[in-house]
């Protein structure tokens, strides 16, 4: 038990640090799109690169953001029924939701691997000016799905052992 | 298989997994998981979804809806709404209903600078209710008119959902941000005068009380310190996109740059203020981003199965004039407002909803203003709408949640009376739409 908690110590400073380099990358893309618009109001060109990099980064910020929200349950939920629950009700819902999630991360980072891995193979590029290989963007997927596997896992232990209900 | 039963066998559970707590946007991919692996060939169905799903996110439509949560989180943080309330505070003098036309006052002017009504309920709810008790305001007259003055922030530029309507319709953020400005004025006018009629019948429900007379000098020098700085923050939004310097998306980056030096100038950015505005942006933006990938990719399952199609099909051959159907899905968006959050109900909505009103020949801008009052509307009312859970953490200790559904209710009426008069005069949408992009 205790070697599971320094786990879930580690990925809770891993959820934290990835949520705080996606603030950092929506700082980023603020700044880009504001020098991009002065920039053009200025000498009139564009920088092509600005909008794709935005692109890219709603992604990032999306899957890099998501497992530390989960960890602190602020995704958005509709508490009509579950929020009503209490004792056993309340305990086998929870279980059960953390199994879905679980077994829907899971499966989710599982394909999305096999995606990466085919684009490495394939050596796919986007379509783009940049052209940047496919993987470097799909690669944020299972990253965010792995994460957040753990997290249900987490839940699901918490609602079975109710130590935090 | 007919298109109600695809739509049965897919709503069905989406709306249980979301009734039995599983996280929006988690409800969304489970169902758009099983749906890939039915429908679309098993496990390559499932990676089409993972492509479709970073597709979908990777979208330049997108980055507003992160970057006007700065705004709103910037403003918040640094305290420029707290002057900006102070200032509003200062020109009143003595009015009967003066911190109800406060509310409404605060949340018109909150609403041009963010783009989230929750932000606006917590901030308007605990500056001005503690007040409005302590001058005998009953909750008729403290509680109702935030809420729906706090709703004005969808209504009025910059405003998240209209981006989020924008790109889950496919129709042009520009020209909805634009369309929305006249009804959510309209709404602001109309819960002004509701506000003095029912003072000036019903007296003892907003007491006059003698206000300190501030000198014209005082007044004018926090409208120069506090107010007029804001107007650089108003046009770097609404301003850039009406001249043409920026896109709707850049226009949301100027905004949250005008926003942060306007706080930087006050000396108000320190890191706290800055580290806490753009983690707590990113946050809020995370939950909207995987749920608007979800509800693409569900979008997308419903579209693949021909359920979209079907269902266009019989709703448009239905024996009802196109205006009722509108009606009716305007009525429907408003029901379902009651018992879920706005954001659910547009993604669920609005792919089947748009093709419909297009299919008719009406313009899709005007009824995207329709909608998002309607969506407003549907957040304040009762049992369950998002606004009013916010006004009851922030309302005094004491106040059930009965005070604040009768509250909300004239309100509401307000708002289904500026749905009607959009309806039935859409130039209110429509001209300054044409105006503009002529």
């Amino acid at each position: 038990m205790r070697y599971y908690q320094t786990l879930v110590r580690l990925f809770s400073r891993l959820n934290l640090a990835f949520a705080i380099l996606g603030a950092a990358i929506l700082f980023f893309v603020t700044a880009i799109i504001f020098l991009e618009v002065v920039g053009r109001a200025v000498t009139g060109s564009s920088q092509l690169w600005v909008i794709e990099v935005s692109e890219y980064a709603m992604l990032y910020i999306t899957f890099l953001g998501a497992p530390y929200l989960l960890e602190k349950n602020r995704h958005v939920m509709l508490d009509l029924l579950y929020g009503s629950l209490t004792g056993t009700w309340r305990r086998i819902a929870g279980v059960t939701n953390a199994a879905l999630g679980f077994f829907l991360c899971a499966v989710l980072t599982y394909v999305g691997v096999v995606v990466v891995l085919d684009q490495i193979d394939s050596g796919a590029r986007e379509i783009t000016v940049m052209a940047p290989p496919s993987y470097w963007l799909t690669i944020a997927f299972p990253l965010g799905m792995a994460l957040m596997t753990f997290q249900f896992f987490d839940q699901g232990l918490r609602a079975l052992t109710s130590r935090y209900l | 298989m007919e298109w109600y039963s695809v739509v049965a066998t897919i709503l069905a559970p989406l709306l249980l997994l979301m009734l039995a707590g599983v996280p929006v946007a988690f409800a969304f991919l489970l169902v758009n998981l099983v749906g890939a692996y039915i429908l679309m060939g098993g496990q390559s169905g499932v990676e089409q979804l993972v492509l479709n799903t970073v597709d979908s996110l990777a979208s330049f439509t997108l980055v507003p809806v992160a970057l006007f949560m700065i705004m709103g989180e910037g403003m918040f943080q640094s305290r420029i709404a707290i002057d900006l309330m102070d200032t509003l505070d200062k020109w009143m003098g003595k009015l009967r209903g003066r911190l109800a036309f406060m509310a409404v006052g605060g949340g018109v002017m909150f609403s041009t600078l963010t783009g989230n009504s929750m932000g606006s309920v917590a901030l308007l709810g605990s500056t001005l209710v503690p007040e409005m008790e302590k001058r005998g305001y009953k909750k008729a007259m403290s509680l109702g008119p935030i809420l729906g003055s706090s709703g004005l922030a969808i209504m009025i530029p910059p405003s998240s959902l209209a981006v989020v309507l924008g790109v889950v319709s496919e129709l042009s953020i520009g020209r909805i941000l634009i369309a929305i400005i006249v009804p959510g004025l309209l709404m602001a006018v109309l819960y002004a005068l509701y506000i003095w009629i029912r003072c000036t019948l019903q007296p003892d429900l907003a007491p006059s009380f003698d206000v300190e007379p501030v000198p014209m000098r005082e007044k004018l020098h926090a409208t120069v310190i506090h107010i007029l700085p804001l107007s650089v923050v108003v046009f770097s939004v609404v301003g850039v996109i009406f001249l043409g310097i920026a896109t709707p998306s850049e226009a949301a980056a100027t905004g949250a740059f005008a926003t942060l030096g306007l706080a930087a100038v006050k000396r108000r950015l320190s890191w706290d203020v800055f580290s806490k505005s753009i983690f707590g942006s990113a946050n809020i933006s995370v939950m909207v981003l995987l749920i608007v990938s979800g509800a693409v990719g569900f979008t997308q399952i419903l579209a693949y199965t021909g359920a979209t199609y079907g269902m266009m099909d019989a709703i448009v051959s239905m024996d009802v004039s196109p205006s009722m159907i509108v009606i009716l899905m305007i009525i429907s968006v408003i029901f379902l407002g009651m018992f879920m959050g706005p954001l659910p109900i547009m993604l669920i909505t609005l792919p089947i909803y748009v093709p419909i009103v297009i299919q008719f020949g009406f313009d899709p801008i005007w009824f995207a203003a329709l909608y998002l009052i309607a969506i407003e509307t549907g957040s304040t009312s009762p049992p369950l709408g998002a606004a009013l859970f916010v006004m009851k953490a922030v309302a005094p200790p004491g106040t059930t949640m009965n005070d604040i559904y009768k509250a909300a209710l004239p309100f509401i009426v307000c708002d289904i009376i500026a749905i009607a008069l959009i309806f039935v005069f859409p130039e209110l949408v429509t001209w300054p739409v044409d105006a503009m992009f002529r």
